[in-house]
This record gives C-alpha cells, sequence and structure tokens, in this order.
C-alpha cells in the first residue's frame, strides 16, 4: 500500500513533467523523413527514362547483369544475362520502393532476378533451397552521381545501378546483351587457353567461365601459382569484373570486345592490352601438376605419340622381363603405368598394372621427389613391398636404369592424330627416354 | 480483508493513472502521414489487384497478396514470389473449385460467413531442412500460404488437385473453430495416431482406418484429411480406397466418413454429399473424367452390375446373346436375372450370374474368375477366363464363391464367349443413354472395338 502509493506518486511527478512543444532534431517527423527517402529514390529509380545498367553479384559468387527500366506504375522490365532467352527478350514484373528500417527496393513477383534465387534446383542449378544465393530485395546504401549501391536483404548481395545512356537503351532491345553473351560463350568455347601480358613478359593466364561467372587471373612467380578470381557480368561491350583484379598492381576491371579484330581486350594505364589466344595452356605443367591434375596415366602399348626410342626400347625389355612371371599359368604382361603426384608431401606413386588372364596385379613403388624452380624433377625411390619388389628386378630398364636415377621434366605434348593435350616426361640424361600418358 | 486491500490498491493507481493523463492531454488531430510507411497500401493497382479485389476482396472480404511479403512467409527460408501472370489462372481455380461448391451447398453467403481472411501466393515452394517441401500452410484460420504458384497449370487436374486440397484441408480446421467435430471422431482410429507419421507407410495408415499418412498426426489431422479427401477425391476413388482396404479398416473410414457427414448437417446444414458432387463438377470442368482411369480396386469403381433383360438400350448382339441365355435358362427350370462384374486386386474381375428357380423363390448365383487387361491410355480391353467355377478366390469377392456357374455354364454359353470374344474399350455410355459421368452409380460400357455398335453396359458402384 505505501509503496503503491509512492510509485504513484513518482510517476505522477515524472509525467507531469511532460513537455507539449516537440523539438526534431532536423526539423521533420519520422514519418516525414521515411516518405522522404522512399520519394527520393523512387524519383531516382522512375527518373531514367533510358532505364538502369544493374550488376548483381550474388552471395554465393558469380555475377550477373541486367537491363532494367522502371514505371511510375511499379512495373519493372528487364534483360538478363542468364541465358540466351533473358538476354533477348523483354519480361516485365513489378517492384516497390518500401520504408522499413531503411529504403527497399524490393521486385515484389517473379522476374529473371528471381531465378538465380529459386530454390528449385532445376530453375538455374544451385542448390535446393537456396539456388545460387542471390537476392531480389535490397536495401538503398547510397546513390553516387549516375549510380546507386544497394544490398540484399536476406544474403547481403550487391546490387549497383547505372543510369544507362539512350544508346545503351538501344542497344539492349535490339539484342545487345544476347550478343555480347553469344560472342562470350563462342570464343571461350573455341579458345581454352588465353593469356595478357600485363606490365611485363610473363604471361598472365586468364580463365573466362561463362557458366559459373567467374574470372580468373593465373600467373608463375618464381616456381609458386597465383590465382586472382573474382565474378563478372556481361555488358554490351564485353564484360565487368565484380571487383577490380591486380596482377603485380595493374589493376583489370573488365574487358572489352573489339569486334573488328575479334579479340577482348582491356586499358590499363592508358595502354590497350588484349587477350592472347595460346593453342598450348599457358602455365609450364610441373606447375599446375599436382594442383590442377594429379596424375598421367601412360597407356599399355608398344609405341605411343610422344615416345622417344629409348624409352620404347627399356619398355619392351622391362615387358620381356614381366612375362616371365605367370600366376596361376598365366603370363603376366605390362600394362598401364600411372604416376601420381602430390605437392603436399612431394611424393610421387607409380602404379603398374601387370595384366594376367582376365585379372591384374598392381605394382606400387613409392617415390619422394624435389623439384628445381625450372621444374626439374629428381625422383629418390622409397620401400616397395610385395609383388612390386618381386617384380622389381625386371622392372629395372624403367625403373633402377631410368626414373630412378635420371632427372625429368615435365612439359604438354599434343597428340598429332587426335589433338589432345598430353603430359610428357623428358629424361634429361637420356634423351630419347620420353614418354607421354593422359592428363587427369 | 485481504481483497478490500487490492481493490483499495488499484483506486489508488486508477487515481494517479487519470491524473497521468488528465495532465499530458494534447488538443488537435493527428497529422502524421503514414501512406509510405504502409506496405499494404497498393497505389497502382493493375489488372490483377482489380481482378482479385472484384473476385475475392469485394465479395468475400479475402486478401490476395501476391506480392512478395518478407513477413507473411517462414523466417530466414529463401522463397521467390509468383509470377503475375500465374495468378488469375490459380485463383481462378480457388474460386471455382473451393468457394463456388460451397456456395452451391451451404448457400450463397456461406463463405462471407466463414473464411480465411487472406490468401498469400508463393512461386517456389518451402524448402525443409529434412529435405522435404512445403506446398502449403495456414495459420490460425485467418491466413492460408500456397506455394509453388509458378507451376500451376490450371489445364492439369494434379496441380489444381493438389492446391484446392490444402485449402479443403485448412478450410475444414477453420469450420472446426467456428463448430467443433464430434470427440467422438477421435475414438474411431485411437491408438493409431502417430507423430513420427512420415516415417509409416501409407498402407499402415490405411489398414488403421486413416485415409493419408498425415491424418495420422493427430485427431484434429485426422478430420481435416477425412473431409478434404473425401471432397477432392470425390466419392468414386474414395469408395474405391475404402473397398481395397482390410475389413475393419473399412469400417472404420466408413464410420469416419459418417462423421463429417453428419458434423456439415449439423453444425452447417450442409449435405456433404451434394457439396463433394459440386467439387467433383468443377473439377470435371478441369479434365472431363475418364473411366478407364477410374476402374480398379484402389483406384474407383470395383463394380458393374447389369439387367439386360430390363435396363434399355442394349446393343442387338449382346442382347440377342442373353435372351437366348434366358431361354436356354428358363427350359432348365430357372429364372436368369442379371449379372456383375467385381474388378479385384492383381487385375482379377469375377463374374457372377444371378438367378432363380422357376417359381422365383430361391435366389442363386454362378461365379467365375477372369483375368483383366485393361488399358487405362485407350481403355481397351480384354477378359480371359481363368477358372469356370472358382474353388478359392483370393481375395474373396464373398466370403465363399458361388460354384454354381459349372450347372448352368452351357446355356450361358453365348454370353461367356461375348465377354471373352476379341477386344472391348471402356467408356461411358452417355452418349446413347444420358446421364450423368464421373459418378457412383453412373453407366459403363465396354464396346467391341471392331463394332462400336456391340457393347454391354451396367452401373458402376462398388
Amino acid at each position: 500500500m505505501k509503496k503503491i502509493f509512492l510509485y504513484s506518486l513518482l510517476s505522477l511527478a515524472f509525467f507531469a513533467g511532460c513537455k507539449k512543444e516537440e523539438v526534431l532534431i532536423d526539423g521533420q517527423r519520422p514519418e516525414e523523413r521515411i516518405t522522404e527517402a522512399v520519394t527520393k529514390y523512387t524519383n531516382a529509380l522512375t527518373g531514367s527514362t533510358t532505364g538502369w545498367k544493374a550488376f548483381l553479384y550474388p552471395d554465393g559468387g558469380g555475377g550477373y547483369s541486367f537491363f532494367l527500366n522502371f514505371n511510375k506504375e511499379n512495373k519493372v522490365s528487364m534483360y538478363a544475362d542468364l541465358d540466351y532467352a533473358p538476354a533477348s527478350d523483354i519480361m516485365e514484373s513489378t517492384y516497390r520502393v518500401k520504408a522499413f528500417q531503411n529504403p527497399t527496393l524490393s521486385f515484389d513477383t517473379y522476374s529473371y532476378m528471381h531465378i538465380l534465387a529459386d530454390p528449385n534446383p532445376n530453375t538455374f542449378g544451385g542448390v535446393a533451397g537456396w539456388g545460387v544465393y542471390s537476392d531480389f530485395e535490397f536495401t538503398f546504401d547510397k546513390q553516387v552521381g549516375d549510380s546507386i549501391m544497394l544490398t540484399g536483404k536476406l544474403l547481403k548481395s550487391k546490387l549497383v545501378l547505372v543510369k544507362a545512356t539512350a544508346a545503351e537503351k538501344a542497344s539492349y532491345d535490339a539484342k545487345g546483351l544476347y550478343n555480347s553473351v553469344t560472342t562470350a560463350v563462342d570464343y571461350t568455347t573455341l579458345n581454352k587457353n588465353l593469356y595478357a601480358l600485363i606490365g611485363d613478359q610473363t604471361k598472365v593466364q586468364i580463365s573466362i567461365d561463362v557458366y559459373n561467372k567467374i574470372f580468373s587471373l593465373i600467373w608463375d612467380s618464381n616456381g609458386e601459382v597465383n590465382t586472382a578470381t573474382t565474378g563478372f557480368a556481361f555488358t554490351l561491350t564485353g564484360i565487368v569484373l565484380k571487383e577490380p583484379l591486380f596482377y603485380k598492381g595493374k589493376k583489370i576491371t573488365e574487358l572489352t570486345w573489339d569486334p573488328v579484330k575479334k579479340v577482348y581486350y582491356t586499358t590499363i594505364d592508358g595502354q590497350r592490352v588484349e587477350v592472347v589466344v595460346s593453342s598450348t595452356p599457358i602455365l609450364p605443367l610441373h606447375l599446375l601438376m599436382g594442383l590442377n591434375y594429379s596424375r598421367i596415366v601412360v597407356p599399355q602399348a608398344t609405341t605411343s605419340p610422344g615416345w622417344g626410342a629409348d624409352f620404347i626400347a627399356q619398355r619392351a625389355s622391362a615387358a620381356t622381363g614381366v612375362a616371365t612371371f605367370s600366376v596361376g599359368g598365366s603370363r603376366l604382361t605390362l600394362g598401364s603405368m600411372t604416376y601420381i603426384f602430390n605437392t603436399n608431401a612431394q611424393t610421387m606413386t607409380l602404379n603398374v598394372i601387370t595384366p594376367y588372364a582376365a585379372t591384374s596385379l598392381t605394382l606400387t613403388y613409392p617415390y619422394t621427389y624435389t623439384k628445381t624452380t625450372a621444374g626439374t624433377y629428381k625422383f629418390t625411390i622409397g620401400t616397395a613391398g610385395g609383388n612390386a619388389a618381386a617384380l622389381a628386378g625386371v622392372m629395372a630398364p624403367l625403373l633402377a636404369q631410368r626414373i630412378n636415377v635420371d632427372e625429368f621434366t615435365l612439359d604438354y605434348f599434343t597428340n598429332p592424330t587426335n589433338g589432345a593435350t598430353l603430359g610428357q616426361f623428358k629424361s634429361v640424361q637420356h634423351p630419347t627416354f620420353t614418354f607421354t600418358g593422359t592428363l587427369q | 480483508m485481504i481483497i478490500m486491500k487490492k481493490i483499495f490498491n488499484k483506486g489508488v493507481v486508477a487515481l494517479g493513472m487519470l491524473t497521468i493523463l488528465a495532465s499530458c492531454k494534447k488538443e488537435g488531430t493527428l497529422n502524421a502521414n503514414l501512406d509510405a510507411i504502409d506496405q499494404n497500401i497498393i497505389t497502382n493497382k493493375n489488372a490483377t489487384d482489380l481482378w482479385l479485389d472484384q473476385n475475392f476482396l469485394n465479395p468475400y472480404n479475402i486478401e490476395t497478396k501476391y506480392r512478395f511479403d518478407r513477413f507473411e512467409l517462414p523466417s530466414g527460408k529463401n522463397i521467390t514470389p509468383p509470377l503475375v501472370g500465374q495468378v488469375i489462372p490459380a485463383m481462378e481455380m480457388v474460386r471455382d473449385v473451393w468457394i463456388r461448391p460451397f456456395e452451391a451447398a451451404g448457400g450463397s453467403d456461406f463463405i462471407k460467413r466463414i473464411s480465411p481472411k487472406q490468401f498469400v501466393l508463393a512461386g517456389s515452394a518451402e524448402y525443409n531442412s529434412n529435405g522435404t517441401i512445403t506446398l502449403g500452410t495456414a495459420e490460425g484460420g485467418r491466413k492460408i500460404v500456397l506455394y509453388v504458384i509458378n507451376s500451376f497449370d490450371k489445364t492439369n487436374l494434379g496441380s489444381v488437385k493438389q492446391m484446392i486440397q490444402v485449402i479443403q484441408h485448412e478450410y475444414t480446421h477453420i469450420l472446426n473453430q467456428t463448430v467443433d467435430f464430434s470427440p467422438e471422431y477421435q475414438t474411431v482410429s485411437r491408438g493409431g495416431y502417430e507423430a513420427n507419421w512420415t516415417q509409416r507407410p501409407l498402407t499402415e495408415a490405411y489398414s488403421l482406418g486413416f485415409i493419408t499418412q498425415y491424418a495420422r498426426v493427430s485427431p484434429g489431422e485426422d478430420f481435416a484429411e477425412q473431409s478434404s479427401n473425401m471432397l477432392m477425391m470425390g466419392g468414386v476413388q474414395y469408395n474405391g480406397i475404402v473397398a481395397s482396404v482390410p475389413a475393419d479398416a473399412q469400417i472404420k473410414l466408413k464410420k469416419k466418413e459418417q462423421f463429417v457427414v453428419d458434423y456439415f448437417k449439423t453444425a452447417f446444414n450442409i449435405d456433404f454429399y451434394k457439396l463433394q458432387k459440386e467439387v467433383q463438377l468443377a473439377l470435371f470442368k478441369v479434365s472431363a473424367p475418364v473411366l478407364s482411369r477410374m476402374i480398379g480396386l484402389g483406384v474407383g469403381y470395383t463394380t458393374l452390375t447389369s439387367n439386360p433383360s430390363t435396363d434399355p438400350s442394349q446393343s442387338a448382339e449382346f442382347l440377342g446373346l442373353w435372351n437366348a441365355a434366358r431361354t436356354s435358362m428358363t427350359a432348365g427350370g430357372f429364372v436368369l436375372k442379371d449379372f456383375k462384374m467385381t474388378f479385384r486386386a492383381s487385375n482379377l474381375m469375377t463374374l457372377r450370374y444371378t438367378f432363380t428357380n422357376a417359381a422365383g423363390t430361391t435366389t442363386y448365383s454362378a461365379d467365375a474368375d477372369y483375368t483383366v487387361a485393361l488399358n487405362t491410355t485407350t481403355g481397351v480391353t480384354t477378359f480371359t477366363l481363368n477358372a469356370t467355377q472358382p474353388t478359392a478366390t483370393v481375395p474373396a469377392v464373398d466370403p465363399v464363391p458361388y460354384s454354381n456357374m459349372g450347372v448352368i455354364n452351357a446355356r450361358m454359353a453365348g454370353v461367356n464367349s461375348y465377354f471373352t470374344s476379341g477386344s472391348f474399350r471402356v467408356n461411358w455410355i452417355n452418349q446413347i443413354i444420358p446421364g450423368e459421368i464421373g459418378f457412383v452409380g453412373s453407366l459403363g460400357a465396354f464396346y467391341k472395338t471392331t463394332n462400336a455398335n456391340s457393347y454391354f453396359y451396367g452401373t458402376m458402384g462398388h
């Protein structure tokens, strides 16, 4: 009783002090500020009569470009670089600018943009429930000149809107985006090995993954492989990177297609740098062995493209020796040989298959190796067990006389009959002890 | 004493509050304009918005929210919104297959009186962490969320049924919140309720007297599943399923059916079978019923009953054979009455002739087993005799098959060979005998594939 009376008295005193004149910090009420912000962004979006170029970089990686045209009836029409059809067929859906804690641009009915977020993996791949982890509701972060930056509400994907010019709008409406996508897909399908010389004489390999929208630079720096990777989206003129990639301080932000020379180029420090097509892979094999490729599989044959005379002779000699062994009356033969590289452990495992009857033995010879920065290998044999040890003697023409003692370099070898890129071992001490196998 | 004190205390507080309010009273109207903040104001109504107003908001006070609103959907889930073009086709079906039948059976104001207040449409499904997807949810009788609108196809019966099933189920809950169903309902399948229903097979649910696996969750869900499935399956399919389950489960399902029928009658004065028929008629407009897909145990019709002596519009060939058999039977001292085909498991069909002695005082039955090959797509059917006098039909039509066929077989030879000669095409007979198709009691016929003017027909049932 006493307490309640006390509290009541206290609260009375407190509330009695309530003021009637409000002082607003910036002279505006909250709903006025929100209305102003919503109106500002709505007007900005609908204010561009020639539409917006939009670049969406989903949380899940990659990048996608759109052309968006917002009208005052809350409708938005768009093209997108997701596939050929979205790039050429305009689609209309609805949008709203909503006032949440921040003004929000919501693409509130299904459009090309939602394809990325579609939880059904049959729509655009990705993960069931998430698609490629993208957004279709974005908060406005800031407006800088002709650009508006936004961030996805659910997954924090990045969306950048850039005012399009009348010429750009005309180009989108004339299948400009479709042509750009087609050009890139055709070019990268035809030309697997691309590089550029960026400021020095190092060939910097360029990888343009048009399906996952990933752009990478890969280069050799004193025997180490360096990579720089980011997402990209198609533009009317080429591709634009999610964020700039740097090679030794030189910045790349986009590639532009030169329709006359049929090449992509970028401009670095005011200089035009062209992407060059190579018929062979850019980086030396020894750098990629154990990274891109784990093994070289030498087929069962008496001769094969890229096999030198010494290898053919030594292999034939070993094959004769292997055939002196038999299991259950069936003679062994010398089958395929697989050289498996592990760069972390600095080991190479040689598995030799010896078929007999309908089955085979696998002889495993473990090696450690050292490698010079120039790529010269020296293999040291470890302890082989069981059958491998028993047949080590007859395998001597290949192993004890060559692999175990010589130094080797690795290189690409193009199969002259089918154009396939093979891996080739070359002995330093015996120039015609060379052999090839498929890279896996 | 204690009470007194409390009241006194409250009085002091109330007094205090009065003083507080009085001290802060302000004059003047509210001058805040919240239009920009209100998410529900659509200022630029498009054709879809206007259609929804005309068809749902104005007549029924039901809001349809198709534009994405994060707060209407489960949080933390990635769900994409509908295509605008999919909204009207989906809601047309909601109107035609859900609302209109209730209006026809319950009065034009029925949905206006009791209805969910909001439909929320989602383009995709909701993907759950256990690998399942959600196709529809409802909360508190107020809101129903319909998913996968983007793959909805109003010309596809399966698609329409899937969506309306959700509404019928949830609407049953809403009706239950207005008038509860009989507490005795839950005693029918007592002991069969099972939280882990996804792990239990449908056959087990059937054998315990549940129409679906989900019905096992609770009596409330059971009632909603029972009611919604009877509406959406229609009598033909529902009874076909009932006929396929064990005898004690059949009794349970029939009891539950009666509970549902009684509930609709006493609570809302609705004839449930009329409602069921109206729903089926709406579905038939999506896709006309095809008899060849509606025959078989667990599928639909299980019997064809025919009395060629009295049923009109018999084909000349079949009637000639039937009358010849009657004459022969009369000569043998019997009166041939009718025949019945019972479609059973494992493509078996039992043909039964019913006949009496000359005086008509004793009725006899004669059974023979056939194998039926029925192509559900084309309707082409053949009957092959298995056994003239089945000694033990498995599963049995009746506890014991009748074994009089040996006695009358020679007299029935003409009719018997009609069934086994060549192939038939099964279809309705409404082109010859006008009538409703797709319901229990509709007429179905088997036409000779070589001559459509030669056929036999009967009443399709269970």
